[in-house]
């Protein structure tokens, strides 16, 4: 049934209308004072080889199936299936050790209502050296007791917004409670979207530790109509036994994000589980010491990889449109890749800052 | 004395009396609870008739429109309910929709009342673009009762999972102010109440609609057009009103060749003050508020008078400004404030003795809004329009009773403009999946073929839920709740944006030199970037202005409807027009100073019109009695655009003619009346349901005016692409008298174009 020309019209304005619109602004190279206004900038060189890039994609990538390109499978859900891409990095990883965290939680006295740096320093004078020693004390033994109790319950996510209370989110005591969980519990996730809020995200990475190193799967839409399948999919990584989240910028920006498109779908939101934001945390321990808190520039910094051929994060919607525009893989690649690269230089700047923790706890 | 003997003024033409009604009041089918009762006796309040016969009704959960006029206590009448509904208990919440930021602020305290007096907590709070970051979780989690803005609600909604708890309980929605939503906004508005029904469904709740609106001809039609659902129309006022003297003035029949509009009215404002009315004065401009105020303080002076009597007040000013004028007049140290007609914008200084309007304020409806400005309780009121030399004025001053009986227009929006349809689909996509058929139950049938077209577009992707949003950008961003035709163009001062326009409104307005009017302030374009759509102005004191000559092409896409009699055929459809601004005009009043050329590119867009196609042996007998036919057709296009404001609520610029001997499409003499916005916006739809009873008025402009040959107060057009060239007023006068009578038997205010 042929649609009335008048609508053809519409949606060729609309279409058009949105084509024009970015959520980034391209800077002149080196202007990082216009850099620093824009609220999402690239610079132009930055802009300019990507397109080449994208070019070259559609060039060697012409014919192509997505799953030629990419050695994914197909995995069932409730809602059809999802296409996800698996593949094993080598990461060392400690054993975390949890009672160094504990310890460093317990000797940590003004996580105690009411206590601040002078009670501190005076119940250190009188002998109480940690939360255990004030169980004992006649003010504050209430308190103490109920902290114990939370930590031999094993209850992460109350010492966590304990400490948040009485800290703050980002202090290194909250990332200490990570040494509560195993590493084969530890979720790194890092989403790609077709934007910044209320349009379907495009790939999800999850990342986990096990005996063979980093494990990624990358749960890549071949359609949007893959979203649905691909938000329950990465949903069943948090359904099991105690799981902890690790993200970059995760609370503000993929978590809130994923929960909105869980609604989008009408299911109910997922429970919450503890999350430890690398953002947060980094800023925190290295304030003043780097021009930005950007995950590449942690990672260059600290991982010293250099990347080629990536795509600036800005631009991926529209790397994304161009392969749903002409059904040519290619412009993908570069996707994947940099959200592979994401996790896998999440997980080494997670490992990197809870030994940190602990060699200052 | 002014007052005592108004009809002895040179100035003025006509002096009616509105006599004033006692107050009645009425009872409620069930009384209120103790509380509320506590309540209205504590405040002195006893009920009318219509605020109780609103509460009835929804209270048995209808929706409702009052239509009563201003002050006549149409808050109470669905604060009580909400109250009644909160306080026993009953899981509910309310959103009010204002049309400003400053109106929701301003209500905010009518509901706080009402909190502290019951002492139930609704936590009513304005959730805004303002509202800042840190307060904005607890007022979606906490507040029962929620004033915002349509702009807000439009981005809101794409959250509406972090707004559940809110939403799950949503039973009223008031929209006060609702007149405001008419042209493109209100169409706009109206899908936008759509979303939030359809939203509000998804999280079960099925809101009822509370409007309030000042009088409009149509307030059924018009709720139904904006809310899709059909109200309850409450317009019997039982708020008691004082005795209202209305004077018409025309400055133009003055002996002697007239004098101008701002002498007429310097004159009229002295003679008010000195009469002891405290007044107030409306002018179209600030610049012409400044000259009138001016004019007057000096004859003040003159007088042995003090000229702090007289301010001249403009928008923009600070609330310590505001505070310190209001002050002023109440004390009486005041005796006039001259303004622009921004003070009309929810401002309040107050009620006084008398308004006095420079020029007819576009609307009959902002006509009485203004007048409503004078009368103190239990004093007589006193209102004068003086007519400026535009034919719409004149009608007015010639044809005082169709001032005073018609006292209202058609308010319009239109909810099948495919555009906004289209880009509101995308915004509800975003929201939530869009079922195949694009939820017509929601936005009408022709919802099915838009998404069809938007998933072709590739902007809408298929989900087993239904259509989702996949297009860059934020939907609402995209699609904002702004003119239909897209691309905005952004005017900047400073480096500061000072507003944006439309591409047409641009092109008419702001073009290259143009002398932009803004907020009663004049500016100059000195720049125009038509690739980055901006476009740069310096303010520019100036009693200069500046008219675009625009020239019209046009071709016939689709006839949707029509009918045939006397006066030839007349249709409405589907239209492409081709509008190209070739030069403008530089000039001081009526005077032309210079001519420039203008480079802009055309304008092509589709919308909808109503034409009229003359019967050849109409036209020949025309021709036969020596009238010039292009001059005739010329004369009656204009008129009949002047005219339409006088039944439809619009601006004469909201709609566009075209004229011509012969057109291929038509293969006639044709007339052709077109919405000048993509898609169309029920103006013209509207215009050819009421067409007989338009070119009547239309006509008898023509007829009565004195000039022989055509004037700037019958048929002559501030913005017609031709320079008024050629005109031939026995022509228009006799195509006009064809087109009243040519189509007997319709009956215009009940017909609907099935569209």
């Amino acid at each position: 049934m042929a649609v009335q020309p008048v609508f053809e019209s519409a949606a060729d304005r609309w279409g058009r209308q949105i084509a024009d619109r970015r959520e980034y602004s391209i800077t002149r190279d080196g202007n990082v004072f216009a850099a620093g206004l824009a609220d999402t900038p690239v610079f132009r060189s930055d802009y300019e080889k990507a397109l080449l890039l994208r070019d070259r994609l559609l060039t060697r990538y012409r014919d192509s199936a997505i799953e030629e390109v990419f050695s994914g499978c197909e995995e069932e859900t409730a809602a059809g299936p999802c296409f996800v891409i698996r593949s094993t990095f080598p990461v060392e990883a400690l054993p975390p050790d949890p009672d160094r965290a504990a310890r460093s939680l317990l000797s940590n006295l003004r996580l105690i209502p009411g206590i601040g740096p002078c009670t501190e320093a005076m119940l250190q004078g009188r002998g109480y050296h940690s939360i255990t020693d004030l169980c004992r004390h006649p003010r504050f033994h209430g308190h103490a007791r109920a902290l114990c109790t939370i930590l031999d319950r094993g209850d992460t996510g109350a010492l966590l917004r304990h400490i948040a209370r009485r800290h703050s989110a980002s202090h290194p005591l909250a990332l200490a409670t990570s040494g509560f969980f195993q590493n084969k519990n530890l979720v790194f996730l890092d989403i790609e979207t077709l934007g910044l809020c209320s349009r379907p995200v495009i790939l999800v990475g999850i990342g986990r530790l096990g005996a063979h190193g980093l494990s990624v799967s990358q749960y890549l839409l071949r359609d949007i109509g893959e979203e649905e399948a691909a938000l329950l999919a990465v949903s069943s990584h948090f359904t099991q036994d105690r799981p902890a989240l690790v993200t970059f910028n995760g609370k503000s920006f993929d978590m809130p994000y994923l929960a909105g498109r869980i609604a989008y779908y009408g299911y109910p939101p997922a429970p919450s589980v503890p999350h430890y934001d690398m953002l947060h945390f980094s800023r925190r321990g290295w304030k003043g010491t780097l021009p930005d808190f950007r995950l590449g520039t942690l990672e260059a910094r600290f991982c010293s990889t250099v990347r080629t051929d990536d795509v600036p994060s800005a631009m991926v919607p529209e790397f994304y449109e161009t392969y749903m525009r002409t059904g040519n893989p290619g412009p993908l690649v570069p996707i994947v890749e940099h959200n592979r690269r994401d996790i896998i230089s999440l997980a080494r700047l997670f490992l990197l800052l809870r030994e940190d923790i602990h060699a200052d706890g | 004395m002014l007052m005592d003997d108004p009809r002895s003024h040179p100035l003025i033409t006509h002096h009616e009396i509105i006599p004033g009604h006692d107050a009645v009041y009425g009872s409620l089918k069930r009384p209120l609870s103790d509380l509320l009762e506590a309540y209205l006796t504590a405040r002195g309040i006893r009920l009318y008739t219509h605020q109780c016969t609103a509460i009835d009704e929804a209270r048995a959960g209808r929706d409702v429109i009052l239509t009563t006029p201003t002050a006549s206590g149409k808050s109470l009448a669905f604060l009580l309910p909400i109250f009644e509904s909160l306080c026993s208990g009953e899981e509910t919440s309310a959103l009010c929709l204002y049309p400003a930021k400053a109106l929701a602020h301003d209500q905010l305290s009518g509901f706080r009342a009402l909190e502290g007096f019951t002492g139930f907590p609704a936590g009513s709070a304005v959730y805004d673009g303002d509202t800042p970051a840190h307060l904005r979780p607890r007022i979606r989690e906490e507040s029962r009762i929620i004033l915002s803005n349509p702009h807000e609600l439009h981005h809101v909604l794409a959250w509406h999972p972090k707004w559940a708890g809110f939403f799950e309980k949503l039973r009223y929605v008031v929209i006060d102010e609702a007149h405001r939503y008419r042209g493109v906004f209100g169409t706009h508005v109206a899908f936008l109440l759509r979303r939030l029904l359809r939203i509000a469904e998804r999280h079960g709740s099925r809101p009822q609609f509370i409007l309030s609106t000042a009088t409009i001809a149509n307030p059924g039609e018009f709720s139904l057009l904006l809310t899709g659902r059909t109200p309850v129309v409450i317009d019997d006022d039982g708020s008691p009103r004082s005795k209202r003297h209305f004077l018409l003035a025309n400055p133009a029949a003055i002996r002697g060749g007239g004098i101008s509009l701002s002498r007429a009215v310097c004159d009229l404002l002295l003679a008010s003050v000195e009469d002891g009315l405290q007044t107030l004065c409306f002018a179209p401009s600030r610049t012409m508020a400044e000259a009138i105020a001016r004019q007057a303080r000096a004859a003040l002076i003159r007088n042995g008078g003090a000229a702090e009597a007289i301010a001249a007040y403009r928008a923009g000013y600070l609330p310590e400004e505001r505070r310190a004028l209001e002050k002023q007049l109440r004390d009486g140290s005041l005796s006039a404030v001259v303004s622009t007609n921004a003070l009309e914008l929810g401002i309040d200084v107050g009620s006084l003795d008398a308004v006095i309007m420079a020029g007819y304020p576009g609307s009959m409806m902002a006509a009485w809004q203004q007048a409503g400005r004078a009368g103190r309780r239990g004093n007589a009121s006193w209102s004068v329009l003086v007519a400026s030399e535009n034919a719409l004025d004149q009608y007015f001053v010639h044809h005082p009773e169709s001032f005073f009986k018609k006292a209202c227009e058609h308010a319009i929006l239109d909810p099948t403009n495919p555009y906004i349809l289209a880009g509101h689909l995308l915004c509800a996509a975003a929201e939530a999946p869009l079922a195949p058929d694009g939820e017509a139950r929601f936005f009408g049938t022709d919802a099915c073929d838009a998404v069809r077209a938007l998933a072709n577009a590739g902007i809408l992707a298929r989900t087993r839920k239904g259509w989702a949003y996949a297009g860059r950008g934020r939907a609402t961003e995209a699609c904002p709740l702004g003119p239909a035709s897209g691309e905005s163009f952004r005017v900047l001062c400073n480096g500061r944006i000072l507003e944006t326009l439309d591409r047409n409104q641009a092109f008419r307005e702001a073009h290259p030199g143009a002398i932009l009017l803004h907020q009663g302030e004049t500016y100059v374009v000195t720049g125009f970037d038509l690739d980055n759509h901006s476009i740069t102005v310096r303010p520019d004191e100036t009693d200069c202005h500046t008219r675009a000559h625009l020239s019209v092409d046009m071709s016939v896409i689709r006839t949707r409807a029509s009918r045939t009699g006397e006066g030839g055929t007349l249709c409405f459809g589907d239209v492409r027009i081709i509008e190209q601004y070739r030069q403008y005009q530089l000039r001081r009043y009526d005077t032309v100073l210079e001519t420039h050329p203008l480079t802009l590119p055309p304008l092509v867009f589709t919308t909808r019109a109503l034409w009229v196609t003359l019967p050849d042996t109409a036209v020949e007998r025309l021709s036969d009695d020596g009238m010039d036919i292009a001059g005739g057709l010329h004369g009656a296009e204009h008129e009949l655009i002047a005219m339409m404001p006088v039944r439809v609520l619009c601006d004469r610029r909201d709609v566009g003619g075209f004229s011509t001997p012969w057109h291929p499409d038509t293969a006639g003499a044709t007339i052709l009346i077109y919405d000048g916005y993509e898609g169309g916006i029920g103006l013209a739809e509207k215009a050819y349901s009421l067409f007989p009873s338009l070119a009547g008025i239309a006509r008898d402009v023509v007829r009565d005016c004195p000039c022989t040959s055509g004037c700037p107060s019958c048929i002559h057009s501030p913005k017609c692409g031709n320079d008024n060239r050629p005109l031939d007023k026995a022509g228009t006068e006799r195509i006009l008298t064809l087109l009243a009578g040519g189509w007997q038997a319709l009956y215009p205010d009940r017909e609907r174009v099935p569209v």
